[in-house]
């Protein structure tokens, strides 16, 4: 694919100065600027990637197909050609949430691109399976596909100005948050479906890169025990708990997040 | 005091519980830490079973839940306020209570969020007249749908009827011209005769499509009348196969009829009327079975059979053609009874198909509550069998 092409079509954002590089993968819902509070503390010393999962964010919602991204290798697809385009080496990949499956997918797709593995939140599969305990029932996921319907009444297809602001500055303007989180309906439903009636548990023993697992407290998206089961299930992996609760310690917790995550990073490097 | 000072008396302790919206206030990691008397009632719960017990997010249906953390959390930590969302709370009761939640987070002196304000809207009539909307929609967008097939149709109707038309009328015209023009004595009574007879092919072929396209559509838009009476069945397509044995021998086939079998034997005895007497509507049955031999000899290659077989169970009656053409493709199989079905297959023997003939037999059956299907494997004929409840 031309560079360009791959660029526009997932939204890529450059800066940072360093050899290595920090590609992050945001989570479903949202897009890039999740990363804001985050990116700073690493530029200095990281080359640092972000970009929009198609149909996210300010992707190309041309590029979007259903049929690619009815499994998650389809977005772990788009990583490694990011990382072709960019000519990308020593990339550790952070992926929040669904996003840390992506990166297990694209790290087992390319192992040689990838140093190691952020995952924030993971979970390989939401809803329960005998013993498993996902958390969800399919019921469950339904009535999120309710509620991802009640509140794209206040969805307009006017899209917001396209705007990406100085990623120095973590507050967001207003142009910004205007699209934060408000994705395409058809879109954000598909991805909502391939994300929680997904099982990628069968992949994670092929993870040949070290990764670290970073689980929150109180979070009923991907509870903890679903965090020691993929630290049990992936070698060369760690666990860290931490204090931060909810599902988005990057943004409830943006200090803790990049203290665990530097204390990996330098564990590795 | 006058009646008009009553707001003077009002506190904001009064004005905060009997407010006619929910309040609360939680910590930043979504714990209650205050709540108004009006959403304790609707929820009903006593304060102390939530304060400083409870996230909010857990009062939630499951998913919305998940909409909290993937939506609404990361929303209202990147803008500070979130307005309008759509949740439903789950009530001590366990019912759901569709509500729109406003938020703002307060933040301290360093720019950290120590707590959230909530304002809880109960939109339950409003949630229903969306559903109402949503469900317009979805209607509307069924007939849509409908409309465009319906419109493809018309036009495919259209075309196939201007261009099946014309050649036959192009026929008939040059055979006018000839008889008009030639002088009557260079044209002999044989040719003269001849061309006649091709007008009346010409005529049949035309009367024979807008017969069909009209059958199709008042299919299209009436109830097919199935009228049942007792009915020999079994006379009845011995009559049908007789009336097709002039133009079977034209191509050297052989039409067989096999009557009364029961279950899937084979090989029943012939001419025989057992069984073959049925409840059924002798009209309808006459023109399912016409279509489905007619394209049974339309499709046989010369030389080869075709077979009629009358069969009964204990609760359904079929009727079974069998023909050793070409079979069925598996393409062609899925659009084997849509109307203007464009099939691979050809008439062996420059017959004319208008390409309607299966869709008019589906809704007949259909209408007769039966079944239709086709038993083929490419190059080894097909069977098309028609079943029917016993009535």
């Amino acid at each position: 694919m031309l560079p360009d092409t791959v660029i526009k079509r997932n939204n890529v954002s450059i800066w940072g100065n360093g050899n290595n590089t920090l590609l992050f993968a945001h989570g479903y819902g949202c897009d890039q600027t999740m990363w804001r509070f985050i990116t700073p503390a690493f530029q200095d010393e990281y080359k640092i990637v972000l970009f929009d999962h198609v149909g996210s964010g300010k992707s190309d919602l041309q590029a979007y197909s259903f049929e690619k991204y009815s499994t998650l290798q389809g977005y772990a697809r788009d990583i490694v050609e990011i990382c072709d385009v960019l000519a990308l080496r020593n990339v550790t990949l952070v992926g929040h949430s669904v996003s840390a499956m992506i990166a297990v997918l694209a790290a087992i797709q390319e192992p040689s691109y990838f140093s190691s593995v952020v995952m924030v939140c993971p979970s390989p599969r939401y809803t329960n399976d005998g013993d498993y305990r996902g958390g969800f029932t399919p019921q469950d996921i339904e009535s999120l596909l309710e509620s991802l319907d009640s509140n794209y009444l206040g969805w307009s297809s006017a899209t917001a100005p396209a705007i990406m602001g100085n990623p120095d500055r973590p507050e967001l303007g207003q142009e910004l948050t205007a699209s934060f989180c408000r994705n395409n309906p058809d879109i954000a439903k598909h991805f909502a479906k391939v994300t929680f009636l997904g099982d990628n548990r069968a992949d994670l023993p092929k993870l040949t890169v070290p990764s670290l697992v970073m689980q929150c407290a109180s979070d009923i998206i991907a509870p903890s025990h679903i965090g020691e089961y993929v630290q049990r299930h992936t070698p060369h992996s760690t666990l860290a708990m931490m204090q931060a609760t909810g599902h988005c310690p990057h943004l409830s917790a943006p200090e803790e997040t990049i203290m665990v995550m530097k204390q990996f990073l330098s564990r590795t490097a | 005091m006058s009646v008009s000072d009553h707001y003077k008396d009002e506190t904001a302790d009064e004005l905060y519980n009997a407010a006619q919206c929910g309040y609360f206030s939680a910590m930043p990691d979504g714990t209650i830490v205050k709540i108004n008397d009006t959403l304790l009632s609707w929820l009903g719960y006593e304060r102390h079973m939530l304060v400083n017990r409870v996230q909010w997010r857990d009062l939630l249906t499951k998913g919305g839940q998940i909409y909290y953390e993937t939506h609404y959390a990361p929303l209202l930590q990147m803008k500070g306020a979130v307005k309008e969302i759509n949740f439903e709370f789950l009530t001590s009761a366990g019912d759901a209570l569709p509500i729109l939640v406003n938020t703002v987070l307060v933040y301290d002196d360093a720019g950290v969020p120590v707590l959230s304000r909530s304002l809880v809207l109960d939109i339950t009539e409003r949630k229903q007249y969306e559903r109402e909307l949503l469900l317009a929609k979805n209607r509307a967008e069924e007939l849509a749908v409908q409309l465009q097939e319906a419109n493809r149709q018309m036009k495919e109707i259209l075309s196939i009827a201007v261009h099946d038309l014309k050649n036959p009328l192009h026929a008939l015209r040059m055979a006018h011209q000839v008889l008009v023009t030639e002088n009557t004595n260079s044209v002999s009574t044989e040719y003269r005769l001849s061309l006649l007879k091709r007008n009346i092919e010409s005529i049949d072929t035309m009367s024979n499509l807008i017969t069909r396209l009209l059958q199709v559509n008042a299919l299209e838009h009436q109830s097919i009348q199935v009228n049942f009476q007792r009915c020999d069945v079994g006379e009845l397509m011995t009559a049908l196969l007789g009336a097709y044995q002039l133009q079977a021998a034209k191509k050297n086939l052989s039409l067989h009829i096999s009557l009364g079998e029961t279950g899937d034997k084979t090989g029943g005895e012939l001419f025989s009327t057992k069984d073959c007497v049925w409840n059924t509507d002798e009209e309808i049955i006459l023109q399912i079975a016409d279509n489905l031999l007619s394209n049974a000899v339309k499709y046989s290659p010369p030389g080869k059979n075709v077979y009629v077989r009358l069969k009964s169970t204990n609760e359904t009656v079929r009727v079974e053609v069998q023909d050793e053409g070409p079979g069925i493709s598996q393409d062609d199989m899925k659009k084997l009874f849509g109307k203007f079905a464009r099939l691979s297959a050809r008439p062996t023997g420059g017959e004319h198909s208008t390409g309607l003939g299966l869709s008019i037999v589906k809704k007949m059956v259909e209408a007769m509550n039966g079944k239709v299907w086709c038993e083929s494997e490419s190059g080894k004929g097909a069977t098309f069998i028609v079943e029917l409840p016993k009535v």
